[in-house]
């Protein structure tokens, strides 16, 4: 999608005839603002890059559902249109940026890693998409496809890391922004989140913990080895606090979110909603475990670090993992120590968490 | 005699019954208990004392037990030959007294015979086969309801289920939404996996569509099953 960007840039240059005005839009397309678009919210992340360590201008989060639409109380039926609504009350911010980038949900994304005998690398990419037609037997030219080489991690056998996704959504993604007379470079948020890490020669796991299912992100420094999405997301945890005490989902996000105070001032609905927290963990860790098990046989080597990223992530997911796999490996939040390049005033811990995915964006090599 | 028998040998050999007729010095008394009775009688005795033979009792007796072992023997075979044919003779008459009463019980059976009930019968037997030849053609829709309960993931929901049967093959078409791609591209996966198990002939994915919210997809799924494995018969034989 990036040439989309470069198109439209060129247009825009060939317009300005004056140097100040060359300058001062060079300046404007480095006031880059990076927007994460999932099914329940979209994030806001402007960096100012003409300054190192960059500076983090602005950032807001806007919350579309599953349950609450931007005007109050109104289910999201169609994420396209309260896209639209959201861009149209922020279209003051949008006019203060000159580059956009878009990262978008995981949800629908399918992520396979497939195997193929060694061959002519024509015949091998022809290869991997006979064997990836035979499992999704679906009309291709509905379908947008791309893969990436891993190497050769068996022997005579190459790995190739492929990633499916309906046209549809990224079209209609750009048909709204094209509303705004905004072109952004789109990136699906599962490559955002593998930037978080160092560039290294070294297997890593990103968890993310998402509110539908938890994504398992192997990657080889930035570079990403397979995905799993596991059943198990944030909202399990309040489906099950919504059908034991009976309570309706929305109270069930309020209770939740006033659940630090809860526990701090040592009420029972604290305790109850301790409890329902600790099971998930448990269940989450141990499913972690068995597949990082399995990964690391599979390709016989060892993950050193574990990242886990969401910002409904529990503080105690961490000691699960610690408890549940007794290995040497560092387990660790998402933190400031991954955006080091960046510098803002008054941006909380928790916000890194809440980010991840628009400082995944910012990492990227333009 | 204490065993023993002295048996003058000169006397079995030498005398002779006409020569002592003729003889007119004769002293022996033929009806005279004690035949000899002259005055030889002491040399007779006296002379042949060398000559007489000492026959052991046991060595008689082997003579006339050789003979005594046959005869027994040859009787107790031909007791147990007569036995034997006897029996036979028994077996022969029991034989054909049973089929005697046989063969009248059957007459009687035979009379009363209903010829309207076996033609019943043998109409009742041309239907049994051919309901088991239909049964052979049709499909346990149970099975495949079951089938397709297991296999289909319980995130997605069902708007329509078709069914359609053809002469060797079940056709099942499932108008789905999924909660998104990802989800539809699972399933096709598990349906690959299904195929490659044999468990279903083949699949498809068909009318692959956004729905209006932007996240779910609508989609057809077509299943081909193997009639003969969710047949009836295949079934019950199972």
């Amino acid at each position: 999608m990036s040439w989309l960007t470069d198109l439209v840039s060129k247009k825009n240059d060939q317009s300005s005839g004056d140097a100040d005005k060359q300058v001062a839009r060079e300046e404007m397309r480095k006031r880059h603002l990076y927007m994460s678009v999932d099914f329940c919210s979209v994030k806001f992340l402007g960096i100012d890059e003409n300054v190192t360590p960059h500076k983090i201008l602005f950032w807001k989060e806007v919350l579309i559902g599953p349950f609450e639409d931007i005007e109050a109380g109104k289910p999201v039926k169609n994420i396209y249109s309260t896209l639209e609504k959201v861009l149209s009350q922020e279209k003051d911010i949008l006019k203060e940026y000159g580059d956009f980038s878009v990262s978008i949900s995981a949800e629908g994304v399918f992520f396979k890693t497939i195997e193929v005998p060694k061959m002519e690398v024509a015949d091998m990419q022809k290869n991997v998409l006979a064997e990836i037609k035979k499992t999704l037997q679906v009309d291709f030219s509905q379908v947008l496809f791309a893969q990436n080489d891993l190497g050769e991690k068996h022997e005579n056998m190459k790995t190739f890391f492929c990633v499916l996704v309906q046209k549809t959504t990224f079209e209609k993604m750009k048909e709204v922004f094209a509303k705004f007379d905004l072109n952004p470079y789109f990136e699906i948020e599962t490559f955002s989140l593998a930037r978080i890490p160092a560039r290294d020669e070294e297997h890593k796991l990103i968890l993310h913990l998402d509110r539908d299912n938890t994504f398992l992100i192997f990657t080889l420094g930035q570079i990403i080895q397979e995905v799993i999405a596991l059943p198990m997301g944030d909202n399990k945890i309040n489906n099950s606090i919504s059908k034991a005490l009976d309570i309706a989902f929305p109270d069930v996000l309020q209770l939740r979110a006033h659940h630090e105070v809860l526990h701090e001032e040592g009420r029972l609905g604290g305790q109850i909603l301790d409890e329902y927290v600790k099971d998930f963990n448990k269940t989450l860790s141990k499913t972690v475990a068995l597949h990082i098990l399995e990964f690391e046989k599979m390709f016989n080597l060892e993950i050193k670090e574990l990242i886990i990223s969401g910002a409904d992530a529990s503080s105690k997911l961490m000691k699960n993992i610690h408890e549940e796999f007794d290995a040497e490996m560092e387990v660790n939040f998402v933190s400031e120590k991954y955006f080091d390049q960046f510098v803002a005033e008054n941006f909380l811990e928790a916000d890194v968490k809440r980010y991840a995915q628009c400082f995944g964006l910012a990492k990227r090599i333009k | 005699m204490d065993g023993f028998t002295a048996i003058p040998i000169h006397n079995t050999n030498a005398i002779d019954k006409d020569t002592l007729d003729n003889s007119s010095n004769s002293n022996y008394n033929y009806n005279s208990p004690n035949n000899y009775t002259g005055p030889g009688t002491n040399d007779l005795v006296g002379n042949n004392d060398k000559d007489i033979e000492i026959i052991d009792d046991s060595k008689k007796d082997v003579k006339v037990n050789s003979f005594g072992f046959l005869l027994p023997l040859s009787i107790v075979v031909l007791l147990a030959v007569l036995s034997y044919f006897a029996y036979l003779v028994f077996l022969r008459w029991s034989t054909l007294q049973q089929v005697s009463i046989l063969s009248e019980d059957f007459g009687v059976l035979s009379k009363n015979l209903n010829k309207d009930e076996i033609n019943q019968f043998i109409l009742l037997d041309k239907s049994l086969k051919s309901i088991k030849e239909r049964l052979a053609e049709h499909a346990r829709v149970s099975d495949v309801l079951a089938f397709v309960n297991k296999n289909i993931r319980s995130s997605v929901q069902i708007a329509d289920y078709r069914l359609e049967t053809k002469e060797k093959e079940i056709n099942v078409g499932l108008a789905i939404i999924a909660p998104s791609f990802r989800e539809l591209a699972e399933q096709t996966e598990k349906m690959t996996d299904l195929k490659n198990n044999k468990e279903i002939i083949d699949f498809s994915v068909t009318q692959m569509a956004l729905e209006a919210d932007g996240r779910r997809i609508r989609f057809t799924l077509n299943l081909i099953f193997d009639k003969k494995k969710v047949s009836v018969v295949n079934t019950i034989q199972n």
